[in-house]
């Protein structure tokens, strides 16, 4: 008895083991899947001595989800404090928070220099808007913008 | 001739190191008063001052005037001489508590850097000429996040001491009148800066002239410029909050008014211009300040008055 046992536990793992575990794929729902495929781009502007630059690009990757991204070239300052991304109507950071903030699109914050993307939020269309804002909320100033044509 | 440099000439307000670039931040200089005279042996001063600025005035590090957030700062500090020897006296200026908030933001506070300042009398007696070298000592809150009251992931730092060991050296020239209350005070500064977390800071220069005059025999009253600019220009900010790039210059008023014996009650109120350096890097609006200050006087000294 003993020694079915034992030969079943070992059939057991053997097949355990055995087993083909394909590698987990992982998918980041911040980053593009594949190659983007960039609409628009533009280069970013420095407004009040930030130090910004680089380009901003919006397109789509093959998963057919849209993204904005920035550049390697991407710097601004970051030092201070939180600078927020923006799609916007213009130039002008236009809050209207009562409305809803028809003007703006928020992305999310930028922590780092160099490349980044913002995946745009699901239903949100981003036909209207012409211009990226690098926004310090705290402050209330623009730290750049960038036209997206 | 009344030896005036036997009496309390100046008054000494301080401000916290603090200005923030983006703004303010660390604006040490300027409000202290810089002298040629030192203390005598085991004299004292002691003062303890409430700060308290507020505004939305920005100026780039390009000069351009910008409209954002209200900043406000308060601070209470303590500021000290003490003559060591009867050429050289003891200097500390050290903000206590510092209070930093945008009208957008929560207020953090946390303590300032000690500025330790070594007062060596070079001339005394017909020119009083002083040099002190001040190291200020990165003691204070280097990094202090204000969370955003706008929504859950913006904030900024608003620390109260600016990370980076500094070193102030001075030269200051007084005069005072033989038949009048008046007295005057001359110097110019070089603060070598280094750095913080890799990013480094320009030097700086300062300069600044003070007369006082005191009215009916009873209050020291006293009026300030004081400039401030970076050697090298700095075209990007690095760090807006450190006071890399800030330039300006100040005007001040003050008032010293007996309480009690050697305790006085003083008031001064500061505000910034482009005179001499343009404002850069700097949140510009008045500083009101009051303080209580202690003096202590060898009885020699006290009886000649």
């Amino acid at each position: 008895m003993k020694k079915a046992i034992f030969l079943f536990y070992m059939a057991f793992l053997g097949m355990v083991s055995c087993s083909d575990d394909p590698d987990p794929v992982t998918i980041d729902p911040t980053r593009p899947t594949g190659s983007l495929s960039v609409q628009r781009s533009g280069a970013f502007i420095d407004q009040n001595s930030a130090g910004t630059m680089g380009n901003a690009s919006l397109g789509v990757d093959t998963q057919g989800k849209e993204f904005l991204s920035f550049n390697s070239e991407f710097n601004t300052a970051l030092a201070t404090g939180t600078v927020t991304v923006y799609l916007s109507t213009s130039d002008m950071f236009m809050a209207d928070p009562a409305n809803g903030n028809p003007n703006l699109l928020v992305l999310g914050p930028v922590r780092s220099a160099g490349e980044n993307f913002f995946a745009i939020p699901t239903g949100s269309s981003t036909a209207k808007y012409t211009h990226v804002i690098l926004w310090c909320g705290s402050v209330g100033v623009p730290f750049g913008n960038a036209r997206l044509q | 001739m009344r030896d005036f440099s036997k009496m309390e000439l100046t008054i000494r307000l301080s401000q916290p190191k603090i200005l923030i670039g983006l703004g303010i931040f660390f604006c040490s200089f300027g409000l202290q008063a810089q002298s040629g005279w030192t203390k005598a042996k085991n004299e004292g001063f002691y003062q303890l001052s409430f700060n308290r600025f507020s505004s939305e005035d920005y100026f780039t590090l390009a000069g351009e005037p910008l409209v954002t957030n209200k900043f406000t700062q308060n601070s209470l500090v303590f500021y000290g001489e003490y003559g060591l020897t009867e050429k050289l006296t003891l200097i500390a200026n050290w903000p206590l508590q510092v209070w930093n908030g945008f009208s957008s933001t929560e207020t953090v506070s946390g303590l300032g850097d000690l500025r330790l300042e070594f007062k060596q009398a070079l001339l005394k007696k017909y020119l009083p000429l002083s040099i002190a070298v001040a190291p200020e000592i990165p003691i204070g809150k280097a990094n202090n996040f204000a969370q955003s009251r706008l929504n859950d992931f913006e904030s900024i730092n608003l620390p109260s001491g600016d990370g980076e060991f500094n070193v102030w050296t001075t030269l200051a020239a007084s005069f005072s009148l033989p038949n009048a209350p008046l007295y005057g005070n001359l110097y110019g500064a070089y603060n070598f800066r280094t750095q913080y977390e890799g990013v480094t800071f320009t030097d700086q220069i300062g300069l600044g002239i003070e007369v006082g005059y005191k009215i009916t025999d009873l209050i020291w009253i006293n009026s300030r410029i004081n400039g401030l600019t970076p050697v090298n220009e700095v075209l990007v900010a690095t760090d807006f909050v450190r006071g890399d790039g800030t330039a300006y210059t100040s005007y001040s008023f003050g008032a010293a008014i007996p309480i009690y014996r050697q305790i006085n009650l003083t008031l001064n109120y500061r505000n910034y211009t482009d005179f001499i350096f343009d404002r850069k890097n700097l949140y510009s609006a008045g500083t009101f300040s009051v303080g209580v200050f202690y003096e202590r006087k060898n009885k020699a000294n006290e009886a000649s008055k």
